[in-house]
C-alpha cells in the first residue's frame, strides 16, 4: 500500500506546483499587477468621492422632481396657478441669470489688486519677474473660485464659465476685452476664507509678494460685480436631444 | 504515477487559474524558490523510483525542508543584501539536470536491457527450431 500512498503523495505535490506555477504565470503577465497600498487608498477616496457626487446628483435629480410637481400642479387652466406658474419662472430665471453673470451683483467679499513691481530689478534679472502676467491673475481667479467665490470680476470684466484670461504683450486680454496694469479683481463670498488663501504662506499671493510683485487684498462689506457685458451668441452647440424629452 | 503528475499539474493549473489568490508580487520571489524546490522533489522521488530506493518520508521532509530553505534563503539574502538564493537556483537547478540524466540514463538501459533480453529470447526460439 506504499505505492498507493506514493501516488497522492505525488499528485498532491504535483497540484501545488501546479497551482504556484498558474499563480505566478498569472502575477507575471501583467494584468493583475501587485498595486500598493497607497494605490488602493487613492481609488478608495477618488471612489468615496464619487459616491458623495452621485449622492449630490440624486439630490439634484429629487429637486427637479419637485419642481417638476410643482408645475404640473400649476398646469391647470386657472388664473391663479397660472400666476403661480409664472413667477417660479420668473424665479428661475433670476437664479439662472444670476449664476451665469448675466445680472449685476452685490455683496460681501475682497478686492485684490495686482500691480507691476517697482523695486529695482537685480543685475541681469528678468523684467518678466516684476510684471503681472495672465497666469498670475488665472491662479488668483482660480483661488478664489477654490475658496467659494460666487461672484469674480476682473478690472470690472464678469468672469464667466467662457471667460478667457490670455496674455497680449504688456496688456491682458479678458472676454476678448485688453487690460492693462493695474488689476482689481473683485470677488463675492466668503472674504475672510479668501483672503486668508492668499496671503497664507503658502498662497500665491504672497509668492507674487517675494517675486516682488505689489499684492494688495481687502476685505470689502459693499462689493458690486457688474454682468458680462458680451453677449453670448452660440454658433456650434445645440441642444442634445435626448428621448423621451421633447 | 505518470498519471498522478500530470492529472496534479492540470488540477493544479486548472485551480490556480480558476480560483482568484492573489498574493502581493514582494512574495512571488519566495513562491518560485518554493516551486524550484518542488519540483526538485518530484524528480529526485521519479529518480529514486527508478533505483528503487523510493522513500515516503524522505520524499516528503525533503519536499518540505528543501522548499523552507530556499525561502528562508531567499528572505535572508534580501536582508542581508546578498543574493543567497542563487545558492537555491544553482543547487535546484543542477539537481533537476542531474536527476535527469540519471532518469534518461536508467531509462535507455532498461530499453536495452529488454531489447536484448528479446533478442535472446528469439535467438533461442531460432535455436530451438
Amino acid at each position: 500500500m506504499m505505492n498507493k500512498r506514493m501516488i497522492l503523495i505525488t499528485f498532491v505535490v504535483c497540484t501545488i506546483i501546479g497551482l504556484g506555477l498558474a499563480c505566478q504565470m498569472k502575477i507575471s503577465d501583467g494584468d493583475r499587477l501587485y498595486v500598493s497600498p497607497k494605490t488602493i487608498k487613492d481609488y478608495s477616496t477618488t471612489i468615496n468621492s464619487e459616491k458623495e457626487e452621485i449622492k449630490k446628483y440624486q439630490n439634484m435629480i429629487e429637486d427637479a422632481k419637485a419642481k417638476l410637481q410643482n408645475y404640473e400642479k400649476a398646469d391647470h387652466s386657472d388664473g391663479q396657478s397660472d400666476k403661480e406658474f409664472q413667477q417660479s419662472l420668473t424665479a428661475d430665471l433670476e437664479k439662472y441669470k444670476v449664476s451665469s453673470g448675466k445680472e449685476a451683483v452685490r455683496g460681501a467679499g475682497v478686492e485684490v489688486v495686482i500691480d507691476d513691481g517697482t523695486r529695482e530689478l537685480y543685475d541681469g534679472e528678468d523684467i518678466n519677474n516684476l510684471l503681472v502676467h495672465d497666469s498670475d491673475i488665472i491662479m488668483i481667479v482660480n483661488e478664489l473660485n477654490r475658496c467659494g467665490a460666487e461672484a469674480v470680476s476682473v478690472n470690472g470684466q464678469r468672469i464667466t464659465a467662457n471667460t478667457a484670461i490670455s496674455c497680449s504683450g504688456y496688456t491682458v486680454r479678458i472676454n476678448g476685452e485688453v487690460y492693462a496694469r493695474p488689476f482689481k479683481i473683485k470677488a463675492i463670498g466668503d472674504g475672510k476664507r479668501m483672503a486668508a488663501a492668499l496671503v497664507d504662506p503658502d498662497g500665491y499671493g504672497t509668492s507674487l509678494k517675494n517675486w516682488g510683485v505689489q499684492f494688495e487684498v481687502r476685505l470689502k462689506d459693499d462689493i458690486t460685480i457688474d454682468a458680462v457685458s458680451k453677449n453670448y451668441v452660440y454658433k456650434y452647440m445645440n441642444k442634445l436631444q435626448k428621448e423621451g424629452t421633447n | 504515477m505518470i498519471f498522478a503528475v500530470v492529472i496534479g499539474l492540470a488540477l493544479g493549473l486548472a485551480l490556480g487559474f480558476g480560483l482568484d489568490i492573489s498574493y502581493p508580487a514582494n512574495y512571488s520571489f519566495y513562491i518560485t524558490m518554493g516551486l524550484l524546490a518542488a519540483m526538485d522533489s518530484i524528480v529526485g522521488a521519479a529518480r529514486s523510483m527508478m533505483e528503487e530506493k523510493y522513500n515516503n518520508l524522505i520524499f516528503i521532509s525533503g519536499f518540505v525542508t528543501n522548499a523552507l530553505l530556499a525561502m528562508l534563503l531567499t528572505y535572508v539574502g534580501d536582508k542581508l543584501g546578498v543574493p543567497l538564493y542563487y545558492a537555491a537556483i544553482l543547487v535546484f537547478g543542477g539537481r533537476l539536470f542531474n536527476n535527469l540524466a540519471v532518469l534518461r540514463r536508467l531509462a535507455i538501459e532498461r530499453y536495452f536491457e529488454r531489447k536484448n533480453r528479446k533478442n535472446e529470447l528469439k535467438n533461442k526460439q531460432n535455436i530451438e527450431e
